[in-house]
């Protein structure tokens, strides 16, 4: 508009934005019905990509979620009701102290987020939002027909008191439960090995699909920021895994597999790692070498 | 030479005044500020307190701590965002009471753990607990 108003407005600059704008238009439109864009789920958005839509993501839930009021969560029945529904309804996805989530949840794009992190990161009002209305395309339904604004609440106030939980904390409340069921859990039937040229991508598209970027930041993996385990930055020249275990290829590949058959307070759940899927990964985490400050 | 006789005269009255409040302010950093209780003040002295055991214990030969110089070792985890973590070692919820329990007492929260017990009496270890708890 600004060109316009010129007293003598150059043809050509006018032309060239015209044509610019024209090629923008059917770029787009080419973008959309050629399919250029990969839906597949085995690979995580580009940065650029999952920058702009986390950004937006939670800006429209913050947003929203300041007009809840929130209860006093004293007044709901965590170890109870709170936690019953959750194993019922939340693990499956999300993990809880020690639980992994399901198979198929950890092979969701966007991966479901761990339970350890939304407790600490999230306020009271945001989990119930998110609880209420679930979210677009994440595979997060909206519980508002499922579940009375009690029993939301009453979740709300499990997740936040599950901060305090270890593992161990966690297993002796799920059993003093009146109605006992087996919660969350392993892959019980191995995951197919993941594809790729090298053992490193391989490995890299593995710790994307086994769910590893719930709990720990990873360089070179998009969206893994998350801080409930250690960042994993460096790995290949620390000394110790888990502060337990030197760090050998055998070690870590039988650290990734079975955690708690090397250290059993671990919170780290066993994903049900193939032996194979186990190799590409420590093949992976052996390139994350320290770089010095 | 005669200016900066002219000068000497104001600098020496300015020391004199400057006296009392460095003397009060040496007094109080000795004392260790246990009564200076200004709110966020207090914890943000304790975090440098904290800052300055980490340095001496050589917390910095075992893990990466931002903030302090030299501290970049690789035997146990980065201490970056440490204040974020949702377990310490992996095995335990991180508060603060579990953060100084931890530091105190590594094998008494997970006896499997190589990290070794420091013997931190409890103020130190509150101390350092406050400086890691900056870092989020």
């Amino acid at each position: 508009m600004i060109i316009l108003r010129r007293k003598k407005p150059s043809v050509y600059v006018v032309a060239t934005l015209f044509v610019l704008m024209l090629l923008g238009i059917v770029g787009g439109v080419l973008f959309v019905y050629l399919g250029l864009y990969n839906v597949s789920a085995l690979k995580q958005h580009t940065q650029p990509v999952y920058a702009v839509v986390d950004k937006a993501l939670r800006a429209s839930i913050s947003q929203r979620a300041e007009e809840i009021n929130a209860p006093p969560l004293d007044g709901f029945d965590w170890q109870g009701e709170g936690l019953r529904l959750h194993r019922d309804n939340c693990v499956q996805c999300h993990g809880a102290p020690g639980v992994a989530p399901e198979a198929f949840a950890l092979g969701m794009t966007p991966v479901p987020a761990a339970n350890a992190r939304m407790a600490r990161e999230r306020s009271v009002s945001e989990l119930y939002w998110v609880i209420n209305h679930g979210i677009k395309m994440t595979g997060m339904p909206p519980w508002k027909y499922r579940l009375s604004e009690r029993q939301m609440w009453s979740v709300v106030a499990f997740i936040k008191q599950s901060a305090y939980l270890s593992a161990e904390d966690y297993q002796k409340l799920v059993a003093s439960l009146d109605t006992p069921e087996s919660s969350g859990g392993a892959a019980a039937s191995p995951a197919r090995a993941s594809t790729g040229e090298t053992p490193e991508e391989r490995g890299s598209l593995a710790v994307q699909q086994y769910g590893c970027v719930t709990c720990h930041a990873i360089p070179g993996i998009t969206g893994a920021a998350a801080h409930v385990g250690p960042p994993l930055g460096g790995i290949a020249n620390r000394a110790f895994i888990a502060g337990v275990l030197p760090n050998t290829r055998e070690n870590m590949i039988h650290w990734i597999r079975s955690p708690q058959e090397i250290d059993p307070l671990s919170a780290m759940p066993g994903l049900g790692v193939t032996e194979e899927d186990a190799e590409n990964m420590a093949s992976f985490l052996a390139t994350l070498k320290d770089k010095r400050p | 030479m005669r200016s900066s006789r002219a000068l000497a005269v104001p600098l020496r009255r300015l020391a004199k005044g400057i006296r009392p409040v460095l003397v009060l302010l040496t007094a109080a950093t000795l004392a260790g500020c246990p009564e200076l209780d200004w709110g966020t003040g207090k914890s943000e002295v304790q975090a440098q307190k904290g800052a300055q055991l980490i340095r001496d214990y050589g917390c910095g030969s075992c893990h990466r701590i931002p903030g302090i110089t030299g501290a970049d070792g690789l035997v146990g985890p980065s201490l970056e965002l440490i204040g974020r973590r949702a377990y310490l070692g992996g095995v335990v919820p991180n508060q603060p009471e579990t953060m100084v329990r931890w530091l105190m007492d590594p094998q008494g929260v997970d006896p499997r753990t190589a990290m070794p017990n420091l013997g931190l009496a409890e103020d130190e270890a509150r101390a350092i607990s406050a400086y890691l708890d900056t870092l989020k």
